[in-house]
């Protein structure tokens, strides 16, 4: 285990590093636009040069870059170009909502996506044709038209959840739970289909398989089988799948913070991007980054505790 | 085994969860108590930009205003009619020569500190906007000095006659901040100005929600709403959501359909308009460096009159918007009510000109498009220019690439909107003087040079006349060719008056006050 800990602390900063020049690099084509995007049409040429002074643009790339990481091995990724505001702070203001939003909508898929995947694998029938008619109708539906219906009937008409904002938990955990209701109900409709798809091929499996039968010959409880054998080895495909999945939902959540003006990171991102406030993009990059590796971590000890095949290998 | 590793996986999440809940952002929400004299309670507004920075030389265009007026006095406002009205400043006068501009001053105003408002408090405000990098403009390049002649009076000394002056103190360059704070990080993140409201920053999220709590005793008038909320939303859908579901009580938008779509979801709701851009051609090349054909006034008169401005509002706008052929809006001096339809949708006209010019079989156009366009604009006027032989090269923007790739001078002719909300003389500063931001091929002649010359020295009682000969100088030559101005739309929740002040594309706070 300590040695699978290593490997991956070690290809995650090898990411971290890549990611971020590479971040650095696609920014350059866009740099002299910079501070006359800060500043506006009406500004001056003379207060556009003044400003890309102190943003420190009119250095050279790779010193920007050194400069970037030495600030960044410390804590620090610079302030906004925008605002005053130093990227830490809004990354740190923004990333509960985020977490709120991914934590949520990967906890409800994995619980529905198994029981419904391992329902269908067992009973198959009709439960079975719903869900693969499902899986179609979801892959077709994008989370943000889900999230536009949503907001539409729950929101505008009804009345029953906020249809815009976020409410942090501390202040209110009831509120906290209405402003992300929809988006996660958003986020969770468009997504659970695709994993439950996974546990159920892999249990069909798991229940085709000789052990299976076996077990069942010796005159176990289907209940206890199903809680064990079926779930642990049909696991593996489903954590995989939930853990591509995650990652999606960072991609995601930036349409849906949109949608619901949820102070996020998505949005903070999307707007960082629209108008190349460099230190803001790469600090959200940088964030999305430790979080993916951070997931698939944990997922990987998931997997590892629930199967102790793949504990072995490691 | 099995129950050590499960506790630990328990452990993590538990982690997970604390490291959530003490990220949260701290602080509880208020509700503004409907108690007391005179207190309308809580207003939910919304902006579509967040302020950059408190400082008040960061705010810039229009849309920032609203912030920076909640907290900080300006010299000037624009009244009902977007005339310059007094506030910290109470009267001007001009030197006869429009080269010194004499200021009487409020009497009695302190910040919040203490320290007073006056002649040394607007000395020290004009030197920090002058060496600020600010996103209003070089507002105050014309002031080469200012004098504290007593507490009460400031005159400053021009290095050239400025008719846009009084205009930009009613924007950023007229906001005054606490003298003693100035250049500080301190009224960066907190404002500190003489204004109606304090920012309450516990209340406040950055880039999200802004919660202003109203002074108890401001020097100037009442203001209804003791706490007044800014939630910023750059997203229309969900603007105009948060409006149908009453979380906002005003919002502004420029599609119609969609305005008209939440008035309708709200009973009660009110909609109003007001038009605070023109949307156009920009004959950038009037030389014919790069487009030689753009040289000839015909052919600018041939693309502009091939476009039928009049169907394109009908089927684009929805109806809403005014035709226009010129740059200058009603607010204005040089503005001119019959150069409004100068030019007549003629595409016969049009290909006769052409012929005329030179160009019997047309010419091709880089037709550069940028995604703050409607792109169906772009292709009805390359269907209008197809029908008189002129054809477009479409080239697409990156977002924010716009502004500087025009300014740069990368293409000729383009289609794009402009803001309107500034005064005649900004406007020919921004875009029709020789050295200006949307002049980028410097085009100038000397009729125009002299008409503008003669504006810039014109005394009060001549000033209108002199704008409105500069403004029927640039339509009789096809300097633009504008299409229309289309419709703003502002939307406020029953029980909320508003009254359009046509100079600020978002409403000040003191446009909104309870329904009588």
């Amino acid at each position: 285990m300590g040695a699978l800990l290593l490997k991956r602390a070690i290809s995650g900063l090898t990411l971290v590093i890549a990611i971020s020049f590479l971040a650095q690099l696609l920014i350059l084509p866009g740099i002299d636009n910079i501070a006359r995007n800060v500043l506006g049409e009406l500004a001056s040429e003379e207060q556009v040069a003044q400003k890309a002074t102190e943003l420190g643009l009119d250095r050279p790339f790779f010193v920007r870059y050194a400069d970037w990481i030495w600030g960044a091995v410390q804590g620090d990724f610079g302030t906004s170009f925008y605002s005053t505001q130093s990227v830490t702070a809004a990354i740190a203001s923004r990333l509960p909502v985020t977490l709120s939003l991914v934590i949520l909508v990967t906890v409800l898929t994995a619980l529905i996506a198994f029981a419904l995947g391992i329902t269908a694998a067992v009973n198959r029938g009709w439960i079975d044709r719903l869900l693969q008619v499902l899986v179609t109708v979801a892959d077709a539906l994008p989370a943000f038209v889900i999230a536009l219906f949503l907001a539409t009937v729950f929101a505008v008409q009804l009345h029953w959840f906020p249809a815009t904002g976020y409410v942090p938990l501390t202040e209110s955990p009831l509120g906290w739970l209405a402003s992300l209701v929809l988006p996660v109900a958003a986020m969770t409709i468009s997504g659970v289909v695709g994993v439950a798809q996974h546990v159920r091929s892999s249990a069909i499996t798991v229940l085709r398989s000789d052990y299976l039968r076996t077990r069942r010959s010796r005159g176990l409880p289907t209940r206890y089988i199903l809680a064990t054998t079926v779930l642990r080895n049909s696991a593996t495909p489903g954590l995989a799948a939930l853990a591509v999945q995650v990652v999606g939902l960072l991609g995601a959540s930036v349409v849906i913070e949109m949608v619901f003006a949820l102070p996020g990171l998505g949005s903070l991102a999307v707007q960082a991007a629209l108008r190349s406030d460099i230190p803001v993009i790469l600090g959200v990059l940088m964030t999305y980054v430790v979080i993916v590796v951070v997931v698939n971590l944990l997922v990987d000890l998931l997997i590892a505790w629930v199967n102790p095949k793949v504990r072995l290998r490691a | 085994m099995v129950r050590t590793q499960r506790r630990w996986v328990l452990a993590v999440a538990a982690a997970l969860t604390v490291g959530l809940v003490s990220g949260c952002a701290a602080g509880d929400s208020g509700k503004g108590g409907g108690s007391g004299d005179g207190d309308a309670g809580t207003i939910n507004l919304y902006s579509f930009t967040e302020p950059t920075s408190w400082d008040p030389a960061a705010f810039g265009e229009s849309p920032f205003l609203p912030y920076a007026l909640a907290v900080y006095d300006s010299l000037f406002v624009l009244d009902e009619d977007g005339a310059v009205a007094p506030k910290l400043a109470t009267g001007y006068e001009y030197s006869d020569d429009n080269r010194e501009l004499t200021l009487t001053l409020v009497e009695g105003v302190t910040f919040t500190d203490g320290t007073p408002f006056d002649a040394e408090a607007v000395k020290a405000n004009m030197e920090h906007f002058q060496g600020f990098a600010t996103p209003a403009g070089p507002l105050l390049q014309n002031v080469a000095s200012i004098e504290v002649v007593d507490p009460q009076t400031v005159k400053l000394s021009l290095s050239q006659p400025d008719p846009g002056l009084l205009f930009s103190l009613t924007q950023a360059a007229g906001l005054m901040g606490n003298p003693a704070q100035l250049g500080t990080d301190a009224i960066a993140g907190e404002p500190d100005g003489t204004g109606p409201y304090t920012l309450d920053t516990g209340k406040s999220v950055q880039g999200s929600k802004y919660v202003f709590e109203r002074k108890d005793d401001y020097w100037d008038q009442h203001y209804p709403y003791s706490t007044v909320t800014y939630s910023v939303f750059p997203e229309e859908t969900a603007r105009l959501n948060a409006f149908k579901s009453g979380q906002i009580q005003y919002a502004h938008t420029t599609t119609a359909s969609a305005a008209v779509d939440a008035q309708n979801a709200v009973s009660g709701a009110s909609m109003q308009q007001n038009q605070v851009t023109w949307e156009g051609l920009f004959f950038f090349d009037r030389d014919g460096v790069l487009l030689p054909p753009l040289k000839d006034k015909r052919v600018r008169e041939a693309l502009t009159i091939s476009i039928d401005a009049e169907a394109m509002i009908k089927t684009i706008r929805g109806g809403y918007g005014d035709a226009t052929d010129q740059i200058f809006s009603p607010t204005m001096d040089a503005y001119d009510e019959a150069l409004d339809d100068a030019y007549a949708y003629d595409p016969e006209r049009a290909k006769q000109l052409l012929v005329e010019a030179g160009y019997p079989n047309g010419f091709t156009v880089p037709w550069p498009r940028t995604g703050s366009i409607l792109p169906e604009i772009y292709t009805a006027i390359s269907q209008y220019w197809s029908k008189i032989g002129v054809t477009t090269q479409d080239v697409q923007w990156a977002p924010g690439e716009a502004v500087q790739s025009i300014m740069a001078g990368d293409y000729g002719l383009v289609y794009f909107s402009n803001l309107e909300l500034l005064d005649t003389w900004s406007v020919i500063q921004l875009s029709v003087a020789p050295d200006t931001q949307y002049n980028p091929f410097h085009s100038e002649t000397p009729e125009l040079n002299a008409l503008i010359s003669a504006l810039q020295n014109a005394n009060d009682a001549d000033r209108k006349a002199a704008a409105q000969a500069v403004n029927q100088y640039l339509v009789d030559n096809y300097w633009y060719g504008p299409l229309y101005r289309p419709a703003m739309f502002y939307l406020t929740a029953p029980g909320i008056d508003l009254t359009v002040y046509p100079g600020y594309v978002q409403p000040p706070i003191w446009a909104f006050a309870p329904a009588a």
